[in-house]
């Protein structure tokens, strides 16, 4: 029966044949669980999503109200609504571990730049998703978020104006901008991020994992040319990513059934209110995985300015296979001022995340202006440090 | 000088003068009664319309054919709002808290102040059931019932009255999100199965792995 | 088979079992809430129809789950004038089962003068038309409901004429009287 299936349509087999022969390192450890995460996310972003848009009305009189009563008399709606809210905070979670990763183990040098690349605009592409999601129930913080962050288009010199008209689609965010940036998170992005999560597993499966070590398994081979240090990703790797994706579950999951507002993190007080045209909330602030770019736009006296370092903030990730002048890949073998560099970015960048979402004020601008100076000297001064940092020679193969 | 402390504590009102609703261990029944306490004293000016068709919520006698509207420009156009998410946007304790704030002030044209949200336009609600409070207060670092004193005694006994709007805060926490109890119910058996599932998954991984770091060494 | 491998083979029989009683588990939700939800189901309960308003030879249409349900006062000529036609019906004794079992008698209701009746036609599911005046669609007509979309009649009793594309008499839908004019559309007795 299989082989007659797979005579005539061989996809079955030419993936597992595929698994079966692709040689991985054989010393990934847990932080290379984080890629299939966050396909497993998508993919759960992807099926709650459909079950919600069956119930979910994109009108501003009763975009709340239809997420709301399915909460309540559709069978498990809850279930939906909070693994698709819980889950596009825990997309960013998996991300930023994932890219940490790259930083770690300098998977981003060559030849993985266009891997690293279609990553960067992976990035790019979830922030748009998640933003253009916010907007959809349209409460308080959807609205006023969703103004703000148009405000900020407004920026970009002699076209921001019309930009902003041509996007939003009226002189204020309003129901039109709603009903377009449904289709915008529904359709739109989503067949952009399948795209690009194609591009990004192709460019991965022509260079293969970098690893631990940040020496390539390829430079050693029998002679059938199979790597010395690598396994069969299929089953090794399937069945520790399996593992990796159980242990994901249980904390991805504990927060969904029993804290599924995420203490404010996931679902604001704020966007429990309808929005409301007049009347601004209090303290507008971004989801917490926009924080540390918004942090660094509000550290910056001149609206301009501020855009541009925003924007820099996140394409500045692009610039590494050039910025990295270091020998080695990983910071095994980099020397003290690359692994201090690394974790003052750390630092930077959880600060910057934390003073995102608190109140202007003084000390929160100040603690905002260091942690962004800090965040961008690691990227600018790194072919400095990397040229004079000490490194240990890499090892000949995987240790 | 209470001009003064009033604007002192509309600072403090979110963070100093919150307590909490007492949790009934049968919570069930306190939602019950929380619903019928609303039906009877809230539910006159304010819709609950994602209850449309919850049993608790029907059974305790707010029924959605009866629920009040308002045009947008009636009561100096800040209308009554629907409270079934108020608790998920102001937090249970602030209800709660709201609820058990109003002192006597002859200056305010109903002639009853609120604590927790200074100028509130709703009319105490309560002034029979409760009796009058007055403000003896005069350090604003302080608790809610530390800064009001019960001047006068109204149809319930303080007990009865703290129960009656526990209950209404602790219905409409429950409004906000009526899946929790069965959401937990089975958070339970979802991640029990999990952690057996992870358990058999590192077994598997390291009788797997066992031949690679094997004839690594 | 060495150790070892048995081992392996165990573990992944108890991975396989364990995790397909996830996805399972998991599918549930997601296949459960298809079904119709909590504001649909109570809009499925019984609803009650007042009748003092209607008079003799009166139609109303009420929607019950989404249907349309006719109810008719018939004149006591037309419920005595049921019996003629036998000869004309497919079914004239409603031996099919699309009626309960309290409506299964000569004028297919519990009492004669009130016909209750889904007023959705047995062949393809348009909507007939209540047609009560005798010759208004072939000479011989002697009153009935009448679909346009393929041409099938029913008589004031609903049963189906013979030679027309409808298979079958018009259902009746589980009724009852509370009173002399309360009608309960969608259960058969106050208990339930
Ligand atoms: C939802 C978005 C993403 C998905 C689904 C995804 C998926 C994956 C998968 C399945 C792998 C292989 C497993 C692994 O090495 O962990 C991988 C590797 C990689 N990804 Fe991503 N990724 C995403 C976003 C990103 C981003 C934002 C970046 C960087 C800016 C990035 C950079 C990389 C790099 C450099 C590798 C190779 C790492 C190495 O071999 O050391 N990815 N990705
Ligand atoms: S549907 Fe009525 S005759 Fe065909």
């Amino acid at each position: 029966m299989s082989d007659w299936f797979n005579q005539r349509m061989p996809v079955f087999k030419e993936l597992f044949d595929h698994l079966k022969n692709y040689q991985a390192p054989k010393n990934l450890n847990f932080w290379y669980f984080f890629g299939s995460l966050a396909l497993l996310m998508v993919a759960n972003q992807f099926i709650t999503g459909i079950w919600l848009l069956m119930y979910y009305t994109p009108d501003a009189s009763l975009a709340m109200s239809s997420i709301e009563l399915m909460m309540r008399e559709v069978n498990f709606g809850w279930l939906f609504r909070y693994l698709h809210a819980a889950g596009a905070s825990f997309v960013f979670v998996v991300i930023y571990l994932h890219m940490f990763r790259g930083l770690l183990y300098g998977s981003y040098q060559s030849p993985r730049e266009i891997l690293w690349w279609t990553g960067c605009l992976m990035l790019v592409i979830f922030m748009a998703e998640a933003y253009t999601g916010y907007i959809l129930p349209w409460g308080q913080m959807s609205y006023w978020a969703a103004r703000v962050i148009m405000s900020l288009f407004k920026a970009i010199p002699f076209v921001g104006d019309s930009l902003v008209l041509f996007i939003q689609g009226d002189y204020e965010v309003s129901e039109v901008t709603l009903h377009r940036f449904f289709a915008f998170h529904v359709v739109l992005v989503p067949l952009i991020i399948l795209a690009f999560v194609g591009l990004h597993t192709l460019a991965l499966h022509a260079v293969g994992s970098n690893n631990p070590d940040g020496v390539e398994i390829k430079d050693h081979v029998d002679e059938k040319g199979k790597p010395l240090d690598g396994v069969a990703f299929h089953p090794y790797y399937t069945v520790k990513d399996v593992m990796g994706a159980c242990i994901f579950l249980f904390i991805f999951l504990s927060v969904v059934f029993f804290a599924p507002r995420g203490w404010g993190l996931i679902l604001e007080p704020e966007n429990f209110e309808v929005a409301n045209y007049m009347v601004t909330p209090l303290h507008i602030k971004p989801s917490w995985y926009l924080a540390p770019y918004y942090a660094i736009l509000r550290a910056i006296p001149s609206k301009g300015l501020g855009a541009l370092a925003m924007l820099g903030s996140i394409l500045v990730f692009a610039l590494l296979p050039f910025l990295d002048r270091s020998p080695v890949k990983s910071m095994r073998y980099k020397g003290p001022l690359s692994r201090m560099a690394l974790g003052v970015f750390v630092v930077a960048f959880i600060g910057l995340l934390c003073v995102g979402g608190m109140e202007v004020s003084p000390l929160s601008i100040s603690a905002a202006r260091i942690c962004s100076v800090l965040y961008f000297s690691y990227f600018l001064l790194m072919p400095i440090y990397t040229h004079y940092d000490t490194h240990k020679p890499a090892p000949d193969r995987l240790t | 000088m209470s001009r003064f402390l009033i604007a002192a504590l509309a600072i403090f009102s979110w963070s100093v003068v919150s307590d909490a609703p007492q949790y009934l261990f049968d919570k069930e029944s306190q939602i019950a009664a929380g619903a019928q306490a609303f039906a009877q004293t809230c539910y006159s000016c304010h819709s609950m319309k994602y209850m449309r068709t919850d049993a608790v919520s029907l059974s305790g006698g707010i029924q959605p054919d009866q629920a009040p509207q308002w045009t947008e420009d009636s009561w100096n156009g800040h209308p009554p709002p629907d409270l079934s998410l108020i608790t998920a946007a102001k937090g249970v304790d602030y209800v709660y808290s709201y609820l058990m704030g109003y002192y006597v002030d002859e200056t305010h044209p109903s002639g009853f102040e609120n604590i927790v949200m200074p100028g509130t336009q709703m009319p105490n609600p309560f002034a029979a059931m409760q009796g009058e409070q007055e403000l003896v207060l005069t350090d604003p670092e302080v608790r809610l019932f530390q800064a009001l004193k019960l001047k006068n005694r109204g149809a319930k006994s303080p007990q009865e009255f703290e129960d009656y709007v526990s209950s209404i805060a602790v219905y409409l926490e429950y409004a906000s999100d009526p899946s929790q109890a069965y959401r937990e119910h089975i958070g339970y058996y979802v991640l029990g199965f999990l952690a057996v599932m992870i358990v058999i998954m590192i077994a598997l991984d390291l009788a797997y792995w066992k031949d690679i770091h094997g004839d690594h060494q | 088979m060495s150790e070892i491998d048995l081992k392996k083979r165990r573990l992944l029989q108890l991975a396989g079992v364990w995790g397909a009683a996830g996805i399972v588990g998991g599918a549930t939700p997601f296949i459960s809430s298809l079904t119709p939800n909590r504001s649909a189901r109570l809009q499925g309960m019984p609803i009650e129809v007042d009748l003092s308003t209607m008079k003799v030879g009166d139609q109303r249409t009420i929607m019950w789950r989404g249907k349309p349900i006719w109810v008719v006062k018939r004149p006591a000529s037309v419920v005595s004038s049921l019996t003629g036609l036998d000869r004309l019906l497919s079914d004239p004794e409603s031996k099919v089962e699309q009626q309960p079992s309290y409506a299964q008698n000569l004028h297919r209701s519990i009492r004669p003068d009130y016909l209750v009746l889904i007023g959705i036609c047995t062949h393809l599911g348009c909507s007939p038309t209540y047609r009560p005046e005798k010759g208004s669609i072939d000479p011989e007509w002697p009153g009935g409901f009448f679909c346009s979309c393929h041409g099938s009649k029913f008589d004031m009793a609903g049963r189906v004429f013979s030679g027309v594309p409808a298979p079958t008499n018009l259902e009746v839908p589980p009724h009852h009287f509370l009173d002399d004019n309360t009608l309960v559309v969608g259960s058969e007795s106050s208990s339930e």
